[in-house]
């Protein structure tokens, strides 16, 4: 009896003891970010671009040009096809060919992202013999499809049946029903899955690495290398000048906040979400 | 209703980024070229990005350079993803074949490879190609190895490992340093060879010439090779060499540019590794810019390739003036002439690019 | 049926042969993607087979002076990396996971559950940034002091730098813990309350009801869980690449700086030139996709499974 009272407490406090070393460990490493990221952050960091080397000065406004274009343009040619698969797998649900579009959604999602850059790389950057932004695009969206497909499909497998069948009662056609009922119903959901995707390729560096490839410059043309911040990060973390991995700290800060932007975006919706169905 | 309109305001966004980014379209054939792109060795990186940043605020050609190593530079030339590639170590037969026409090596200016290291009193060492070599093969473990000190009488020199930091990617770097080693030392010939790449015997490896300069600054009692600038730079020691000679030489513009003082090649593809010169520093080397003797490849225009060509003429002249503060010795007057002969020999379309 | 179709019907009838086609297409193309992937894979590293063949699985040497392609370090370093982290990171996410269903209270575990969140979200490129400039330096110092520990001077000595195998591990235990403790917290949220209750009415302790009731219906699905944060900690790129040293060596301690599948392709794919240089790293990430692949698709079929139970 005792013993097992023992073991009881024993097990309840290395159990709270793992989740008090879990939030230890987050904020070490927020904080690092925090202080470090703030304290070197400034005007210039936001409006310049970097200087030539081992000058002091400069920013990452081209990367934080670059983060966004590459990133809405990736959610621009992924959202299509991973809302339509998704839409296809939910209606579909049950049968043998939806279910190998789950499969594959699944071990896309589980592709290294280094792969894929690989894949950019071969197939569309040596194809058009140029690095560009857009190719880095591309290989973001086989990482946005999967996200999109599950979530679509998820949040369209929540919308009362009665809704629909009522829709269907009615003598709406599937599409109709799928498009004004399902859609509308599902769209806020859809939305903030959208967004939390687009969170996390905003973060990706591997396949930027041989598809984007960089650039000093403000660049706005797709077609053209282009830096971003996770590249900017890889790149100064690993120099030697100390201003170089200042700035990267502060690039992490910034990174960090607008993915903590775009997942409360999302967090947002999905609650206005709840609070409708409720 | 209201959730319907989440959609459309997301998706319409995405439209008009979709169709902004359409609208800017490739390089016209007729119009100037305002950007070129290159990719290559991090040798000369501070250099090409201060006369860059110079080319674009003289001229409003915006110049975009990657320093991802030589092996990057001539792989991106290969693919034809860039306008130039950069490269300390001259093609090889293989990669020439490889890269299917004839390419031209442009120098661009001389550097020096120095050996940087992290020691507690920072000491101004003396060493040799025969000691290198046994430390890069992993033969000379401890700083204070008889060899060493006898190099450096007076020097107290610690009892403490050394750590080998060498370069994880392809490098011309690397390739000067090994090739130098394997003038000097027939094992280092015969076990590890010369390359942009080597099977290192021991040691870590960092990326790029500022990810080694990176890690010999974290780490106590290591050695590693890198260019002169970013020791300078980031303020790191480097030792004086060994010449062939005999006499110890401090890596600086004017020994690097002694180094430079042989009968050079038309084609200017040149080692200068070990050069004879009393006041030469051993482990010199030219660095080049490559290029396709033939612009019209691919989809290039006209315009693209006199872009380039004017570029590279600028580099060879204007350019000239900013070498010195970066810490490269200038080209010596005979290369420059024989760099601008190859650069006039540049063709589009089997005629010479006006 | 003799009734001409208005327009607006004919209309909404293009528009649903359209909306079946695009989410027809959308599917096909999902499918297609995968099948493009390997086909790509497969030809673009043909060289590699071609001067290798199946060897180059068991090769240890990589040698780009020489040509001399074999995976084996990357294998070694990817599973000891992979397993290592899983290894260290399991109890926690088990301890986390049971503490956010049993123990805490929906004002403890609401906050604690963002946190996770929080760090999942992290993208890997911080968490190098941190490994490199916090993690790496703790790491060289314990090695310093494991080294004079166990008396061995090569320890002491390479331990100034701190990157390689443990450092890896150690940021991969970090970058994973989040992601299993919420795939574990999920299938420990289905257990019925039924049977929890049940069992501590009969006078079970807490944890006797966890270990005797709780664990044993999760199995499945925690083993699911297990297997899906392996095939995360395998493909993990840029921070491994940041903080593991890239040493070409097969390495013999945990200490030593080597390389993981993505990690060597991350620092070498771009200057590859030789095209069986290209062609092995290739192969390299065909080698890393196929694990990957399988991974997934096991890990899914335990969870369906653990799910249904």
């Amino acid at each position: 009896m005792t013993s097992r009272k023992l073991k009881n407490g024993v097990m309840g406090f290395l159990v709270a003891a793992s989740a008090v070393l879990l939030i230890a460990v987050l904020v070490v490493i927020v904080w690092h970010i925090f202080i470090l990221g703030v304290k070197y952050l400034n005007w210039d960091f936001f409006t310049k671009t970097p200087t030539p080397m081992g000058e002091s000065g400069g920013g990452v406004f081209n990367a934080i040009v670059g983060t966004f274009l590459i990133t809405l343009m990736a959610a621009a040619i992924g959202t299509p096809f991973g809302m339509f698969a998704g839409i296809y797998v939910a209606e579909h649900r049950g049968q043998r060919f939806a279910g190998v579009v789950r499969l594959c959604a699944d071990a896309l999602q589980g592709v290294p992202s280094i792969v894929i850059g690989i894949f950019g790389y071969t197939f569309l950057v040596v194809r058009f013999r140029s690095y560009s932004a857009l190719s880095a695009s591309v290989a973001l969206a086989f990482m946005f499809v999967p996200t999109t497909t599950r979530v679509t499909e998820e949040v369209l497998n929540l919308v009362p049946s009665g809704l629909k069948e009522a829709a269907y009662a009615l003598g709406a056609r599937r599409s109709s029903v799928v498009w004004n009922v399902s859609i509308k119903t599902a769209a806020a959901g859809i939305t903030s899955g959208l967004l939390t995707s687009m969170a996390r390729i905003a973060g990706e560096t591997a396949p930027l690495l041989f598809t984007a490839f960089g650039s000093r410059y403000v660049e706005w043309n797709m077609l053209r290398p282009m830096s971003a911040l996770p590249l900017q990060i890889f790149v100064n973390a690993s120099s030697p000048y100390p201003a170089l991995q200042q700035q990267a700290w502060s690039a992490a800060f910034v990174l960090v906040l607008l993915i903590l932007l775009l997942q409360y975006g999302a967090k947002h919706l999905i609650a206005r979400v709840l609070r409708v169905k409720a | 209703m209201k959730n319907k309109r989440h959609v459309s305001i997301l998706l319409t966004l995405l439209a008009i980024v979709a169709l902004v980014a359409s609208g800017c379209s490739p390089q016209g054939g007729s119009t100037t070229v305002k950007e070129l792109s290159g990719a290559g060795a991090t040798f000369p990186y501070p250099l090409y990005s201060k006369m860059f940043d110079t080319y674009a605020s003289a001229t409003g050609v915006r110049v975009n350079y990657n320093s991802i190593g030589s092996g990057g530079g001539i792989k991106a030339l290969t693919d034809k993803t860039v306008d130039f590639g950069a490269s300390d170590a001259f093609l090889t037969d293989q990669e020439e074949a490889a890269m299917g026409a004839p390419v031209l090596h442009i120098p661009t200016c001389i550097g020096a490879v120095v050996l940087s290291y992290n020691l507690d009193s920072t000491p101004a060492l003396k060493l040799d190609g025969t000691v290198l070599a046994g430390i890069f093969l992993g033969k000379v473990v401890k700083w204070n190895d008889p060899v060493i000190s006898a190099l450096n009488p007076g020097v107290s020199l610690p009892d403490l490992a050394i750590t080998v930091v060498h370069r994880s990617d392809g490098s011309g770097t690397t390739s000067i340093f090994t090739s130098y080693l394997a003038a000097i030392s027939p094992t280092w010939k015969s076990t590890v060879g010369a390359g942009k790449s080597v099977s290192w015997p021991t040691g870590v490896g960092g990326k790029g010439n500022d990810g080694v300069a990176g890690m010999i600054s974290q780490t106590k009692g290591s050695i590693g090779y890198i260019e002169l600038v970013y020791a300078v730079q980031s303020g790191m020691p480097f030792a004086s060499l060994k010449n062939a000679s005999g006499s110890f030489v401090a890596p600086s513009l004017a020994s690097s540019a002694a180094a430079a003082a042989v009968s050079l090649p038309n084609d200017l593809r040149v080692v200068i590794v070990n050069s004879p010169g009393t006041d030469a520093y051993p482990i010199s080397a030219f660095t080049w810019i490559l290029v396709y003797k033939e612009q019209k490849y691919a989809s290039r225009t006209l315009a693209q390739a006199q872009a380039l060509k004017k570029l590279l003429a600028w580099v060879l002249i204007d350019g000239q003036s900013v070498n010195e503060g970066m810490s490269y010795a200038k080209l010596p007057a005979p290369a420059v002439t024989k760099a601008l002969a190859l650069v006039d020999s540049m063709t589009y379309g089997g005629t010479a690019i006006p | 049926m003799a009734a001409q179709p208005s327009p607006s019907d004919r209309r909404e009838a293009a528009r649903e042969r359209a909306f079946t086609a695009a989410s027809l297409v959308a599917a096909v193309a999902l499918v297609a993607t995968i099948a493009l992937f390997l086909v790509q894979l497969l030809i673009t590293s043909r060289t590699s087979r071609a001067a290798f063949g199946l060897p180059f699985l068991w090769h240890s040497e990589w040698n780009p002076v020489t040509e001399k392609f074999g995976a084996l370090p990357m294998i070694v370093g990817t599973l000891v990396t992979g397993f290592g982290a899983l290894l260290i990171s399991t109890p926690f996410a088990l301890g986390i996971a049971i503490f956010l269903a049993d123990y805490a209270g929906r004002k403890v575990a609401e906050p604690i559950k963002y946190l996770i969140g929080l760090l999942g979200g992290l993208p890997s490129v911080i968490f190098g940034l941190w490994g490199l400039f916090v993690l790496v330096p703790i790491v060289g110092k314990f090695e310093v002091w494991f080294g004079k520990l166990v008396g061995s001077e090569a320890l002491v000595a390479s331990g100034t730098t701190g990157v390689g195998l443990l450092a890896a591990i150690l940021l991969l235990a970090i970058m994973i813990l989040p992601f299993s403790a919420s795939l574990i917290l999920e299938s420990l949220l289905v257990v019925p309350t039924e049977l929890k209750e049940g069992a501590l009415a009969l006078g079970a302790t807490k944890w006797d009801m966890i270990q005797n009731v709780e664990l044993p219906y999760v199995r499945k699905s925690t083993v699911g869980a297990l297997v899906l944060s392996l095939g995360r900690a395998l493909g993990e790129t840029m921070a491994v690449t940041m903080v593991i040293g890239n040493g070409m060596k097969m390495p013999t301690t945990l200490f030593d700086p080597a390389n993981t599948l993505a990690s060597a392709i991350a620092n070498q794919f771009l200057e590859a030139t030789s095209p069986v240089y290209i062609g092995s790293l290739i192969q390299l990430a065909l080698i890393l996709f196929v694990i990957a692949i399988i991974i997934n698709v096991l890990a899914r079929v335990i969870l369906r499974r653990g799910i249904q139970q």
